[in-house]
Order: C-alpha cells, then structure tokens, then sequence
C-alpha cells in the first residue's frame, strides 16, 4: 500500500472503519512509513482532544439541567394529562377550565409540553416565578409519593400561568397556577376547610380542584382521586 | 411504570449523554438546545412502540433530533448550525483527493502540542464547513459509527466517509493557520 492511498483510508482507519484486511494493510504501512505514523498519530490526538473539549463543553452550566429518566417520565405525564384535558373536558365545562383546556391545547400543538425539567421545588419555583412574574410557590411534596416532574410558562385567558406536573404513584397530575381572585366555579362542589374554601369537581373521568390563595387561583388536575389532589393543594400552604 | 415507558427509557438512557452533545452541537448551550432534546424525546416517544423494538436503532433518535433542527431553522428565533448542504456536492467529492498530503503542523513537543490543541480545537471546529462539522460531530459527539450517520443523514456510506475526510481535513488546515499565527508556537517552531 502506497503513502497515497494510506491518506484515502486514514480517517476511517483511526475510526476503526475499515474491513479488516484493508485496515491490516494501513497499519503494515503505518509500522514502517514514519512520515504516515507521524501524520496518524497527529490525526489522532486531534480526535482525542476534539472529543474531550466537545465532553467539557457539556459540563458547561445550562439554563436547565436535565435529569434523564424524570425528564422522559415527565414527557410521558404530560402527553398523558394533556391528551386527557384535551379530549375529556368539553368546552361548557366554565370559562376558566375552557381557557385552560385551550391552553393545554396550544401546549400540544406547539409540542413543547416542559420548559423546565426537576423534581428541585426551588428550582422550578424560582424559574417559572422568573418567567411568569406570579409570587407564586409550588406544593412541598419532596417527601412522599408525590414527585415534582417539571414546569412551562403559559397564559390562560391572556393572563400569565403556571402548568407544573407532579406524579403520584406514576399518575400525572398538573397543578395549574394562574392570576385572578376570581374562580368560575359554576357546577362544581364547595368544600370547606376552616376559613378556606376549595371547589370541586368531574369533568369525564378527570377530577379537578380549585382554590384560591392571594391573588392567585390554583387548579390541580388528574385522574386521581379529589383527597390526593387536596393533599397537592394542601402541600402549597 | 408502564411497559412503554420502561421499554422507552431503556432505549433512551443509554444515548441520553450523546444526545445531549449533538443538542448542543446544533443548537448552542442556551434553552434552544433543551427545547431540541426534549422535542426530540417527546416525537421519540410519541411515535414509540415497544413491540416494534427491532426497528429503533441507535439512529433514530439522532434523525428525529436533525429533522428538528431543520425544522427550526426555518424558524425565526431559533439558532440553529446547520446548513444545508451545496447543491454542488457531488461536483465537490469529485474535487476533493482524498489521498493528497496532509498540511504539515509546525513542529511541537507533545506537551506543547497538547496545550495547543486544548486552546484551539473548539475555535478550529467552528470553522470547518457547516455539511462537515456535521458529520465529525456526530462521530465525535453522538459516538455514531459511519453507517449510523449516513442513516441520520440518509446519505450514502460513502458520501460519509468523503464528508468526514473532508471535515479532518479542514480541522488540520484550521489548526496549520492558528499554529503559524500563534507567537509561541512559531518560536517553538524555529
């Protein structure tokens, strides 16, 4: 094999490419043309170091930090929470739950369901706070079944909100947090806790909960049962 | 966890790194970059089935994440590197020799050279042609053999092998004209 056609092969060679014979003939050449092993050796450091900068630059800081298996159990979720708000809860459902229905929608169609990805409260809190600019504070549920998956920013009804997806037991729920102290709560049950009230209801096999807290209305919504979204709500105060 | 799911992640945790770095690669460190991996795993698992396991290779999750990227390209807003490549391609394999000498670097210790390549890998990555920086990346990057890139690229294998000679070519060239403009290194070199 001559010096040329060593050069043809040399990139897929250091690649480990090539057919074992033709790579056996690369590597003849290469132990007694010092020109060509030179050139390899060369070749290959720069792999080496292209490949560590490439590593380093991922352990670069990010806006979010993604941890995997949350992340792809979080996508899951929230296909699954918003598949169902969508397709179960119809429009007469009040004006608040169809401007939430709709921009559950648009969270669909845009196909961008997390923009942040953590089961750390503060993290998600202090980004979709950032986001939002809602005083807003997530449930405290770091202990327990309950696991804190992810948040995005949106708008129900032009107003600035909140979508955070929890799991319970692997059951999504989204825990939606908008502006407003007022909450259309036509058709839904009055559940009084001391001082605090909470609405709530059943939409075609979800269950939904309402509350209001300062100038903040909260929804959480799921097919679990209204106790363990209460337990949700609860875990906000 | 479902079975979907479990059989999804253990597909996807495996290549959860490499894809990590091909997001960034394409689309910088910023939010566009998370955007593009997690719109790749969400198409991913949308179009998921585990019983048809035997059809999702190490590719595919690296073909769903470049249709996105040209996808958003075409977005304002989104910054996006790649580039499609010049109708004149095959024009250009036809150019190119592949058996040509390679640029000499200027002589270099091992240290040196080492230090040298540390300062000025990633400037010299940047520079290559867009078509080819692809390919090295996702070699470099997503640790895609050739086949599996000419399937993310759905291009020949040969067309691969041409780019990725091609895209160490122009490093080499990248780091010849940073290693003569670097005043050390020259003094070194004399």
């Amino acid at each position: 094999m001559t010096c040329t056609e060593v050069r043809e092969y040399l990139f897929a060679f250091l690649d480990n490419e090539l057919a074992a014979e033709l790579s056996n003939e690369v590597q003849g050449h290469l132990e007694h043309c010092p020109r060509c092993a030179h050139d390899a050796e060369a070749e290959r450091a720069i792999r080496h170091h292209l490949q560590s900068a490439v590593n380093a630059s991922a352990r670069a800081p990010r806006q979010h930090r993604l941890r995997w298996p949350r992340l792809v159990a979080g996508l899951a979720a929230v296909l699954a929470v918003a598949l169902a708000v969508r397709m179960v809860i119809k429009p007469d459902a009040g004006a608040l739950f169809d401007q939430l229905v709709v921009e559950s929608g648009e969270f669909l169609q845009r196909q961008r369901p997390i923009n942040i990805t953590s089961a750390d409260r503060v993290i998600v809190t202090d980004w979709l706070r950032q986001e939002t600019k809602l005083h807003l504070t997530l449930p405290a549920v770091e202990a327990g079944p309950w696991t804190l998956i992810g948040g995005r920013r949106c708008t129900v009804a032009g107003r600035p909100a909140a979508f955070v997806l929890y799991e319970f037991d692997d059951v999504p729920a989204a825990f939606v947090v908008v502006s407003g102290d007022q909450c259309d709560v036509d058709g839904m049950e009055p559940v009084h806790r001391g001082d605090d009230t909470r609405w709530t209801g059943r939409r075609h096999g979800l269950n939904v909960l309402v509350c209001q807290r300062d100038a903040l209305l909260l929804h959480a919504v799921s097919t679990l049962p209204v106790a363990r979204l209460d337990d949700l709500v609860r875990a906000h105060n | 966890m479902g079975e979907s799911k479990r059989a999804f992640l253990a597909h996807v945790q495996p290549l959860s790194r490499k894809l990590d770095l091909v997001a960034r690669q394409y689309a910088g460190t910023g939010p566009d970059a998370c955007d593009l991996v997690q719109e790749t795993l969400l198409r991913g698992w949308r179009s998921f089935s585990p019983d048809d396991e035997r059809t999702y290779s190490r590719a595919w999750l690296f073909v769903i994440m470049r249709n996105i990227a040209y996808e958003w390209r075409r977005v304002a807003g989104r910054r996006i590197r790649l580039v499609p490549l010049p109708e004149s391609e095959l024009t250009d394999v036809e150019a190119f020799e592949p058996g040509a000498p390679l640029v000499p670097l200027a002589p270099m210790n091992e240290q040196q050279f080492r230090e040298f390549l540390d300062d000025r890998i990633l400037g010299a990555l940047d520079d290559i042609e867009p078509s080819f920086r692809e390919v090295l990346l996702l070699s470099v990057a997503g640790d895609l053999t050739y086949r599996e890139i000419s399937r993310v690229l759905d291009c020949p294998l040969g067309t691969v092998m041409s780019r990725m000679a091609r895209a160490r070519r122009q490093l080499r060239e990248r780091l010849a004209v940073y290693a003569r403009s670097v005043r050390g290194v020259t003094e070194v070199a004399r």
